[in-house]
Formats: C-alpha cells, sequence, structure tokens
C-alpha cells in the first residue's frame, strides 16, 4: 500500500520509531524561535546544564511584540519595561549559545512565519518547529511543521529532536480553482465551516487537487497557516513547480534536492478521512462569530445561533436585532499578520485602495510582515497610496493580529482584520473581530462599514 | 517535577466549547520571560469586569471557587495559540487536572508536560461530570475517575503515564537518545542543512 505525503516526510526524518510504549523521535531540520515562549525554554536549558544542540539549524527573531511605530528619529516605540525585558532576553540566550537571532533593528527581521519561507529557510521533506500554534504555515512547502510549547521548546534545543505520536491523514481535496477576486484566506474560512473547529483534530491535513495546484506559494502558506483554526496541528501541500520556483527566487539560495519532487501523497495510500470542495463555490467569506469555523459569505445573511456556544459569541459580537452584517459600522481595519501580510497580500489590498481615501469612521492600520515586505512595497509605492488614503504603515510586527505590543481595539468596538483568530478578547479586551481577506478588508476600510 | 498519582477533590465547572488559550491567559500577560506567577492571570478576562471589579458569577471567583483542584471543561478545551503559559496558570491557581470532552492538541500535551493531568472523556461520562457534586477520585495509575459508585475509566499514552507518575521531565529522556541522534545526523549528512548565510548578514 502506498503512502502519504506526511507518512513520507515522517519516515525519513524518524530517529527512533514509535512503538506503543513511547512515541516517536522525530529529527527536526528548522527550528524557529520567538521571544514569547523561548526565554522559559532557556531556563529550563540552565536548570539542566544543557548546551544548544545544533545553533545551526536554528534561527530566533523578534515578533509577537515588535513594535509598529518609530519616533521622530527613527527609533523604536517600546510601550513598556517588560518588552524590553523580553527582547533583552532573547537576544542575550541566542548570543550565549551562538544562535542567530533578528532584532528589531535586523534589515531580515519581521514575523518567524514570513520571514523563514522568504528567506528559503523552510524546506520540502523537513520538519518544522517553533513555540507557535501558527507554525502550520510551513508545511505549504510540503514539511511537517508544527507548533510546539516552551518544555518542547528546550527538548529540541538541547536534542533537535521531538517526541511526537503520527497523526492521522485527512486530505482535502479542492476541486475547480477559485474565482477572480477570491483568495486562499476565503478558501480557508470555508473549508474550516466544512470541518468544524474540531474537525481536523488528531489529523494531519493534506490539501490536493485543481485548486490547490493553482495557488501561488503565498496563499499556499496563508491556507497552511490557517490549518490549526481547524483543529489540525498540522497542514501540509505537495511540492510541485510552484514550490520549485519559489525556493528559487528566494534570498538564500540552496541547493534543491532533486528527490523533492517524488513527496507526493501516493495514489493507492490510505486516508482516515476526507473533504471535497469546488473551489468555485467559494466566494469571500467573514466570520461572524468568536472562532474561525463560525463564518459565512459577505452578504449571506447571518445565522440564527442554535446551541450555547453560537449564542454567546452572538451576544459577544453584539449582533442582536440585525438580520445582516451589511451596514454595521467597523472601527478598525487591520491588514497584516503571519497569515495576510505578504507583499502579494498588500499588492491586493493597495489595488483596492489606489486613489481612494478611508473612511472618516475608520482607523486602518498595515503591517507588513516582515522587513523585506516592508522593503519591497515601499519599492513598489504601496506605502504612498496607503499613506494617502489615510491609513497607518507600521513596522513588521504581529501587531493587532494579537494586540501585545500596544496595538490594541477598545472595548466593544469591531475590527475586520485579515489575521487569523476571532477568539473573545484576541485584540484586546472586549474588542469584536471579523476575519477577512486582504481584499475585502481594504474595501471595507474604504466604505467604513460592512 | 511532582509525580502525578492521585488526585481527590471536588470539581469546579467551566462548560463552555472552545475556551481558547487567548482567554486562559490574554496576550498582554505574556510580557514575562518568567513561567511562575502566573495563576493570578489565569481567566483573567473572564474573572474580572472592565473596571477590574470581580465578577461573581464566574466559576473560579468566590464563592463559586473553593480551592477546588479538579476542572471540568468543555469541548475543544485549550485551542487555539500554543503558549505553555495557560497550563502554568492552571498550576499555579492549584489547578491539578482537567476533564473536558476534548482538548486543543498543543494544549494538551504542554499540561502533561507540566504535571497538569488533562483528561478526555466521553460525552455522556462528561455529562455525568458537570452534574455531579460530590468527591471525585482520578487515579491514574488505574486509569480511572470515581465519583460515587460511577467509575469512568480513561486513555492516556503510556509514556505521557510512565513520566508523570514518577515525576519525570522528558527532557530528561529525549537527552538519553544522543547515540541514536548522532547517528541519524551522520547517515543523514547530506540532508541536514545548516543555515549558513544567516548568521553572518
Amino acid at each position: 500500500m502506498g503512502q502519504t505525503l506526511f507518512d513520507k516526510v515522517w519516515q525519513q526524518n524518524t530517529v527512533k520509531a514509535e512503538t506503543p510504549d513511547q512515541p516517536a523521535l522525530l529529527y527536526v531540520g528548522l527550528h524557529l524561535l520567538h521571544e514569547i515562549t523561548a526565554p522559559q525554554a532557556f531556563a529550563m536549558l540552565e536548570e539542566w546544564r544543557l548546551p544548544v544542540r545544533r545553533p545551526d539549524l536554528t534561527l530566533a527573531m523578534v515578533d509577537h511584540c515588535a513594535p509598529t511605530s518609530k519616533d521622530a528619529d527613527g527609533r523604536f516605540v517600546v510601550k513598556d519595561q517588560a518588552t524590553v525585558a523580553q527582547i533583552d532576553a532573547l537576544t542575550s540566550d541566542c548570543t550565549r549559545h551562538d544562535i542567530p537571532c533578528f532584532s528589531l533593528d535586523h534589515p531580515f527581521q519581521g514575523i518567524v512565519h514570513a520571514v523563514a519561507p522568504e528567506l528559503g529557510l523552510s524546506r520540502p521533506g523537513q520538519v518544522i518547529v517553533c513555540g507557535d500554534s501558527h507554525t502550520s504555515t510551513h508545511g505549504a512547502f510540503g514539511a511537517i511543521a508544527f507548533g510546539i510549547g516552551s518544555s518542547e521548546v528546550a527538548e529540541v534545543l538541547a536534542t533537535q529532536c521531538i517526541l511526537q505520536r503520527r497523526p492521522k491523514n485527512l486530505r482535502v481535496i479542492v476541486d475547480k480553482v477559485l474565482s477572480p477576486g477570491v483568495s486562499a484566506k476565503d478558501l480557508a474560512l470555508y473549508i474550516t465551516t466544512k470541518l468544524g473547529a474540531v474537525g481536523g483534530k488528531g489529523y494531519a491535513i493534506e490539501y490536493q487537487g485543481a485548486g490547490i495546484r493553482a495557488l501561488s506559494m503565498e496563499q499556499r502558506l496563508t491556507l497552511c497557516n490557517m490549518t490549526i483554526e481547524m483543529g489540525a496541528r498540522f497542514g501540509l501541500i505537495a511540492p510541485d513547480q510552484t514550490t520549485l520556483d519559489y525556493l528559487g527566487r528566494c534570498l538564500l539560495q540552496r541547493e534543491i534536492e532533486a528527490s523533492v519532487l517524488g513527496l507526493f501523497s501516493d495514489p493507492d495510500a490510505p486516508w482516515d478521512k476526507e473533504l471535497v470542495i469546488d473551489a468555485d463555490q467559494v466566494s469571500p467569506m467573514m466570520s461572524w462569530g468568536t472562532n474561525p469555523a463560525m463564518s459565512i459569505a459577505l452578504g449571506d445573511e447571518l445565522p440564527l445561533p442554535t446551541t450555547a456556544t453560537e449564542r454567546q459569541a452572538y451576544a459577544y459580537m453584539g449582533w442582536q436585532g440585525q438580520k445582516v452584517a451589511s451596514g454595521r459600522v467597523v472601527d478598525h481595519v487591520f491588514i497584516g499578520s503571519c497569515t495576510n501580510g505578504r507583499i502579494s497580500d498588500l499588492r491586493i489590498a493597495a489595488a483596492q485602495m489606489q486613489g481612494k481615501t478611508v473612511a472618516t469612521n475608520t482607523q486602518c492600520l498595515i503591517v507588513p510582515a516582515s522587513k523585506l515586505v516592508k522593503q519591497q512595497a515601499e519599492d513598489e509605492g504601496l506605502d504612498l497610496v496607503f499613506r494617502q488614503a489615510g491609513a497607518t504603515w507600521g513596522e513588521p510586527s504581529c501587531s493587532l493580529c494579537n494586540a501585545m505590543n500596544g496595538d490594541l481595539v477598545a472595548p466593544g468596538r469591531l475590527s475586520v482584520s485579515t489575521s487569523n483568530r476571532n477568539f473573545e478578547g484576541r485584540q484586546g479586551q472586549g474588542a469584536r473581530t471579523v476575519l477577512v481577506s486582504p481584499a475585502s478588508a481594504a474595501q471595507i476600510a474604504i466604505r467604513g462599514h460592512l | 517535577m511532582t509525580p502525578v498519582t492521585v488526585v481527590r477533590s471536588q470539581s469546579i465547572k467551566l462548560l463552555d466549547e472552545d475556551v481558547d488559550t487567548d482567554q486562559m491567559v490574554p496576550a498582554r500577560f505574556l510580557r514575562t520571560s518568567a513561567a511562575t506567577g502566573l495563576g493570578a492571570c489565569l481567566f483573567y478576562d473572564r474573572r474580572f469586569g472592565l473596571d477590574g471589579e470581580r465578577l461573581a458569577g464566574f466559576p473560579l471567583n468566590p464563592p463559586m471557587y473553593q480551592g477546588e483542584r479538579i476542572l471540568i471543561g468543555g469541548a475543544n478545551f485549550g485551542c487555539g495559540s500554543s503558549r505553555e503559559h495557560a497550563p502554568w496558570a492552571f498550576k499555579d491557581f492549584g489547578f491539578d487536572v482537567l476533564i473536558a470532552p476534548s482538548f486543543g492538541e498543543i494544549f494538551y500535551h504542554n499540561c502533561l508536560k507540566n504535571a497538569l493531568l488533562a483528561i478526555a472523556v466521553d460525552p455522556e461520562s462528561h455529562r455525568f461530570l458537570s452534574l455531579w457534586d460530590g468527591l471525585v477520585t482520578v487515579d491514574l495509575d488505574q486509569q480511572v475517575i470515581q465519583a460515587g459508585d460511577v467509575q469512568v475509566p480513561f486513555a492516556i499514552d503510556p509514556f505521557m503515564r510512565f513520566c508523570l507518575m514518577r515525576g519525570l521531565s522528558q527532557l530528561g529522556y529525549v537527552t538519553e537518545q544522543e547515540p541514536l541522534i548522532a547517528l541519524f545526523e551522520q547517515k543523514n549528512d547530506q540532508r541536514i542543512v545548516p543555515l549558513s548565510g544567516v548568521g553572518s548578514i
């Protein structure tokens, strides 16, 4: 019987095979660190008096609490001492252990899930881990990529290995291609509504089909990024010519193994679960509730809440008395994050905002996912389009996706966001979040209402 | 780490579905490099109102909360972010056991790494335990939850159980695999590509 892509990559990276009594030990080809979950792991190493085994396979950067604004002298505005201490902890840990670290002023700094792919560090066939749930992003290259906790970060630092039980295999077949104006973000929200917030639990999800093959590399990153919102830690796509072309354009060129194109699921591979959808059925989506599975097509009627969870979400979002979302005033628009802060996302947003202005009742914040994305956008004049429209153009950061760096939405305010989570309080205590694609976010910023 | 064997306590219920780790420890409390003292942040925005007032209706506030060590949660408990601050906060608050129909996967593993026993039970047992107000005994050795005359068996990875019962950190286990790791590196030398060039740029 054939093997799935996931199982092939698993096998290639197995140091010690799984038994009923012990999980498998997998070798990690790329370990990414950031300032929120790594310092505690370094403290565990200190406690155990262990060195970092492979600093040459490890890369750190400051992203979660990176400020989006600079003062008149071009210095970053770090809003509190705790953040300064956190950044210092990461940089000094990395210096001590000889790990490259992109801090605020580094020309390649950015969100880990944007930087590793754009530099050409995320590779097909690897195991990639990071203390961040959106590590599933890197699976777009045909890698086993997943988020881990700080204790596991310590284990990987010490041994370059991770203990894992092999998940089951789920494939999502996307037939046909997306209609013009519909993006991978819409596709991800659509699949999430079909699978539900727990439908992927216990599975690695492989995306297949004509609709996937037609996606650009950056769109594939967006789709795999959102896989965790379906309850699955892993989302992956078999490498093809699109993957190779993308890697061939990356800043750091490294040899590509010929065997990469053999990394695909065999036709007779066994699947534990399957979902088939038609891409031409997907239209621009918006979330209405407090997890991404609570989403509808833009313009559709709001669903009547039937469960306690849905009723709570409905009340939290303040939809009482409204049949449709249309017309609701929008206070904030955020375009950015590891989901939708790449150059292609910004180009799409700029095309919508060209020559127009953001509605007076709406604040629009646009944050590139990395310094390289920022530079590229400025070379193309996209920042000018945004500024002339009245939007704020920020420095690379997770920013309003997780609201850790001082960027906040006030209680009760409505934020339309290209990020990945609409959880209660995610963008600030009492803040209400509606997830959409970059094109939809830009249109809504101009209009000022849903 | 403290070994986990038997935990006996009444249980507190927080039965909402899809409780994410952002709710457990809101992001603004992650501006710390420490893993201690996080109990004060647990469910902060649900325990306290916008003006800092304590919300008496929330189960983790008095008078409802009275030092229980077992929490019965809802489905998909701990979904979302990988922040290990969430289990650290539960432990620091005083919890030793979480029982739910299902857990967010990263959160589940993070719990077991921190002597916080997360147990997934079938919906029927979950319904029963949600309504049970008496003492609950969780026995990891026997893999059973006892509530009155009712026994609910539960499954757990034997490796995790072994580590929890002996208070062993998995860091110790993985470092002992050094000879196998060295052998793998030797055999796969061509495939393991250092991030050369990154450090110098």
